[in-house]
């Protein structure tokens, strides 16, 4: 948890310097009373302060830091295909369309989740595809992505 | 008073506003049920769902899922002993215990009927305190709406989650946030890049859906996939006299209390079902019973986390300040769907405020008919195992953005939100500052450049106007509050 802490204050950090190189680009302006760039320089500031200051807080052990690993030992590899197969589904949905990605997507990560139960994991795909595509095209009259096969 | 609410039951019983209530209470009871879904992240991912309605269905219908959320979520505590929702950890410690002996049914009963009792008081206070406050606010100009607002996110900040520097960090994340896109007054870009999406900023649906559901499946995927095992046979639901003789007023103390915790910023349901138990168990003439499954330990902490969702919406609608991250996305939903809360609403769409507290009052009906003899029913959800669930939930999540524009870049900025959303909750950094400041931002910084514009500008405006002064010092005070709850501490252990 200690590493992790420290890596989040260093990215926390690194995001205060690009607010602050990119607020000092802005164009200045005093038109209203403040210019444009005072409230996001002023964030920046406060973001890379109060980071700094956790970070000294961490290294110097005046942070209390609970003792538990940052991920679950088995659920680590969960979470990253779930992730990835979410980013897979987004890049599928522009290309295949929302029915054929959805159904692809949904039947690749139950059947993932669930190791078992190929055909069933399959059948419920298909239902589930179908449902949301009632519930957002028949019924919310929303328009989905087409993609190649024009559903 | 009678006349406005007459109306706003004429157009609360409409059939569309009936079945978008009923359907708002029934996917507010499924949330509260699913663990791992809380109200924060079911209002968000639904969002998508009512923008092809008119405002006052719309928020009809997120209004039902937030206090049906509060109902739904005692089923999980009493029955498996895993909260639905943060605000329904107290009803674990009693309600299981209840269970376990045997006694479920009637935990589940009082809950549900405490819940209703609690929802209807709330509804009551809210309809009773909200004109007043609205015509006192309805002097408030850009000064004082700045300081209220200041206020607003230093109370969130300061009361939620476990650190006062990362809930600050949190919070000036959220305004830096706030800032990208066109700025109002000048038309000049920040932060956008030339990209279209960004010009109007980043879509507060991409953001609330990505930090609270997409996080919160995530958490889930880590944990578990599988359902959890709980007692299926659920009978007597209706208290008996000694039930109702033991649980009234803990149900009353209980609205009481959760009704005016919740009337204050920051400290939303959670806080006010805590406050609830602690306060039985303090006046109870046998504190020693509270934790091995005693029927005062599930009324009052249910009927607390049910009042607090109408005093939530005080904060919300009359003021423009949302007091928790569910209230701060019914704000942007109120936003997205051109109405502007704050105390000009009540004068301006009062049809809209009445239809609201109207359908509050039939939403509860409603729900305590769904959860007395459906709750055998709401418990058999528990059985769907997390494999279905998760895939379904980012599906939803991801064509639901999507469907808001028709663009695919906000729902690469939900992903993105979504990884960020759940490295913070890893590291205990609070996302709800980080919503209320992304909705809060632009009308703070318009609010300060016109109270700027009239003192010439002296940032003393501030402190010499006496409503500014006095909303700026109680934000000191609530930004100093935890340093001097350490100095307290130090003082009273060396003396």
């Amino acid at each position: 948890m200690k590493k992790g802490l420290i890596v989040s204050c260093v990215m926390l950090i690194a995001l205060s310097v690009y607010g602050i190189i990119e607020s000092s680009r802005l164009e200045r302006t005093m038109q209203m009373g403040i210019g444009i760039e005072f409230l996001p320089l002023a964030m920046s500031l406060a973001i890379g302060g109060l980071s700094i200051a956790f970070l000294v807080g961490i290294l110097r052990g005046r942070v209390e830091i609970k003792d538990t690993p940052v991920f679950q030992p088995d659920g680590r590899i969960r979470i990253l295909v779930v992730f990835l197969l979410l980013v897979g589904y987004v890049f599928l949905i522009e290309v295949f369309g929302y029915v054929l990605s959805t159904f692809l997507y949904l039947a690749a990560t139950i059947i993932f989740l669930r190791r078992e139960r190929i055909v069933s994991a399959v059948l419920m795909s298909v239902g589930l595809t179908f449902l949301l595509f009632a519930i957002f095209r028949l019924w919310l009259k929303s328009p989905l992505p087409t993609g190649l096969l024009g559903i | 008073m009678i006349e406005h609410l007459l109306n706003g039951f004429a157009t609360a019983l409409t059939f569309t506003n009936l079945l978008y209530c009923f359907f708002g209470v029934t996917m507010g009871t499924i949330i509260g049920v699913l663990p791992g879904i809380g109200p924060v992240a079911g209002t968000a991912m639904l969002i998508p769902f009512t923008f092809g309605m008119n405002p006052t269905t719309a928020i009809i219908m997120l209004a039902g899922i937030y206090y049906g959320a509060m109902y739904g979520g005692s089923t999980t505590s009493i029955l498996v002993n895993l909260p639905g929702e943060s605000s329904s950890v107290m009803t674990c410690l009693d309600g299981y215990q209840m269970g376990q002996h045997g006694r479920a049914g009637a935990a589940l009963g009082i809950s549900a009927i405490g819940s209703f009792i609690a929802g209807t008081l709330s509804v009551l206070g809210l309809m009773l305190r909200a004109p007043p406050l609205a015509a006192l606010a309805i002097r408030f100009g850009p000064p004082e709406y700045f300081s209220l607002m200041a206020l607003g996110m230093t109370l969130v900040i300061s009361l939620v989650g476990d650190s006062l520097v990362k809930g600050l960090i949190a919070g000036a994340f959220g305004i830096f946030l706030g800032t990208i896109g066109m700025d109002p007054t000048t038309g000049i870009e920040r932060f956008s890049y030339g990209i279209p999406t960004l010009l109007d900023g980043l879509s507060f649906v991409s953001v609330s859906v990505g930090l609270f559901a997409l996080s919160e499946v995530f958490e889930m995927a880590e944990y578990s996939t599988k359902a959890p095992v709980y007692v299926d046979k659920i009978s007597n639901l209706l208290p008996n006299r000694e039930d109702w003789k033991r649980s009234i007023m803990p149900i009353l103390r209980g609205s009481a209390i959760g009704f005016f915790a919740s009337c204050m910023p920051g400290s939303g349901a959670t806080v006010a079902s805590m406050l609830a138990y602690a306060t039985e168990k303090k006046i109870s003439k046998h504190p020693e019973k509270f934790g091995t499954g005693i029927i005062e330990g599930v009324a009052a902490p249910e009927s607390a986390n049910n009042a607090a969702t109408g005093g939530a919406m005080i904060p919300l609608l009359v003021l423009g300040v949302p007091g928790s991250a569910t209230a701060a996305i019914m704000m942007g939903a109120l936003l997205v769907h051109g109405m502007r809360p704050g105390p000009l609403l009540l004068e301006k769409h009062p049809d809209f405020f009445w239809a609201i507290i109207a359908s509050m009052y039939i939403g509860n009906v409603m729900l305590l008919i769904l959860n007395l003899p459906f709750v055998g029913v709401w418990a058999r959800m528990l059985k769907i195992p997390h494999a279905i669930l998760i895939p379904l939930i980012l599906s939803i999540s991801s064509v639901g953005v999507f469907t808001v524009n028709n663009n695919l870049i906000e729902v690469w900025i939900m992903l993105l939100f979504g990884v960020i959303g759940y490295f913070m909750k890893k590291f205990g950094f609070p996302p709800a500052p980080v919503i209320l400041a992304l909705i809060l931002t632009p009308l703070m910084e318009n609010a300060l450049q016109q109270s700027l514009q009239m003192s010439h500008q002296d940032i003393s405006i501030f402190f010499t106007r006496p409503i500014s002064l006095a909303l700026m010092c109680l934000a000191g005070v609530s930004l100093l509050s935890p340093l001097l709850r350490y100095l307290w501490t130090k003082v009273r252990s060396s003396s």
